[in-house]
């Protein structure tokens, strides 16, 4: 059997199988395996809005290495990373590499990079996907040597895009357009930081806030969302696609 | 309204037939750059416009805005003739209750921004797909362009691919087969707000059977 009808079967046995996964977690689980076959160790499924807002509040699925997942949104990268911003713009896929810019007008965009590399990102693939609504979304992967193959890029296009759909039925997202958020950019951060497992706190230090006012958006959270407890906040936040 | 139309009442729809070889014209040819597909006399026609195409028209009053073709997969089209290797790794699927879908489209003036949920796209969708659940067609075979994929996901259809995507006309490109229900027509409704039939009740295309 020849590699071409490799890379063939793997994207179509997933395919095969994302339609039984139910459970966002096996989504994950069954995606990441499929890319760590191509050699990509980290990939992330996400609506693509535009700056300044944040990336945080519309991240699907996020197989990023936690450590650089923390430090990307800690830094606000998303607002110069070159990769997302080129995503914007096309609608066919790219290797991270073919982002333009200009290094010395847009020094951010090159610490993103260079950053990367240092967490093991040294390449990159991006799939853009434009939602029914017509929001800009994308599934982007990276990894420290993976396949660049012609033949693999097509393959990962498909996954890709079929990734994202079952993801977004499954978190009931491809109605974005349609429904009213209740939550405010901020309380949406805060509670996104609530989902990683950080105290209020941590919360405060990231973004810059007192203990006291990240517990008075919590607060103000739970009343909007109907929630007891600030895990039930968070539940139904994610449940909701708020966060 | 939703018009069906095939060798047995075309000759009631000769002008629209002709209206929409120029809209396709306009849209293929001159909008999208399918050059391919040029021809002097400013009508969008090819092979497979023959007697065994069925054509679904959304027509408001007396004007063409929509329209699509089904062409039968026991007879010559698309993917069969010129582009097979579309589907080379699922193969090509053929039967007399599979269809191939090509040539969807809706005038500039009724398609709603960049948003594909569009009311005209919606009625010509369901359109097909009622006609099709009627005649027990139960797939349809379609060469689409990747960005398609979310809308059609997004209308809860069960798209198989076929094969790899390839770059054609510039866009990356797929060959899917899509299954076809009673649920497909209900959750394309859903998508739409679209509350029943969009085809023309059955009296009005009653000359058909006077004249057979």
């Amino acid at each position: 059997m020849t590699q071409a009808h490799d890379y063939a079967k793997i994207a179509f046995d997933l395919i095969d199988d994302l339609d039984r996964l139910t459970e966002v977690d096996g989504v994950v689980t069954r995606v990441s395996a499929t890319l760590a076959d191509f050699g990509y160790t980290s990939f992330l499924i996400t609506g693509v809005p535009e700056p300044p807002q944040r990336l945080e509040p519309y991240i699907l699925l996020n197989g990023r290495p936690k450590g650089w997942t923390e430090h990307y949104t800690r830094s606000n990268y998303y607002a110069d990373d070159p990769v997302a911003a080129w995503c914007r713009r096309t609608v066919n896929p790219f290797e991270w590499s073919q982002a333009p810019f200009d290094p010395e007008r847009w020094p951010r965009a090159a610490e993103v990079m260079a950053v990367a590399r240092e967490f093991g990102l040294n390449k990159g693939f991006l799939v853009p996907i434009i939602r029914s609504t017509g929001f800009q979304a994308c599934v982007t992967m990276a990894g420290e040597r993976p396949d660049y193959e012609p033949k693999a890029k097509r393959a990962l296009h498909l996954v890709s895009m079929y990734a994202h759909a079952r993801c977004a039925a499954l978190l009931g997202c491809e109605t974005d357009g349609q429904r009213r958020r209740v939550l405010s950019e901020r309380e949406r951060d805060i509670l996104a930081w609530a989902a990683e497992g950080k105290s209020s706190w941590e919360i405060g230090t990231i973004l810059g806030l007192s203990e006291r006012t990240v517990n008075w958006h919590v607060e103000q959270s739970k009343k909007k969302l109907d929630a007891v407890t600030r895990t039930q906040a968070v539940i139904k936040a994610l449940r909701s696609g708020e966060i | 309204m939703i018009h069906v139309i095939t060798s047995d009442n075309r000759h009631l729809y000769e002008l629209e037939l002709l209206t929409h070889f120029r809209l396709r014209h306009e849209i293929y040819v001159v909008e999208r750059n399918w050059y391919d597909l040029a021809r002097a006399d400013g009508l969008e026609r090819d092979q497979f416009d023959n007697e065994d195409a069925t054509y679904i028209l959304a027509i408001d009053s007396g004007q063409v805005i929509g329209g699509s073709r089904l062409v039968p997969t026991t007879r010559p089209h698309l993917l069969s003739e010129v582009f097979p290797y579309l589907a080379s790794v699922r193969g090509l699927p053929i039967g007399v209750d599979i269809y191939e879908w090509t040539r969807m489209f809706v005038i500039k003036s009724r398609r709603e921004g960049r948003t594909m949920g569009g009311q005209t796209r919606g009625m010509v969708i369901c359109g097909v797909l009622e006609h099709c659940i009627e005649n027990g067609i139960t797939s349809l075979t379609a060469l689409i362009e990747m960005f398609w994929l979310p809308l059609f996901h997004a209308m809860g259809w069960n798209l198989m691919p076929l094969g790899l995507p390839e770059l054609i006309n510039g866009e990356w490109s797929i060959a899917v087969k899509m299954a076809i229900n009673e649920d497909t027509l209900a959750s394309t409704r859903r998508f739409h707000g679209i509350a029943g039939r969009v085809h023309v009740p059955a009296e009005a295309n009653a000359v058909t059977q006077v004249t057979v």
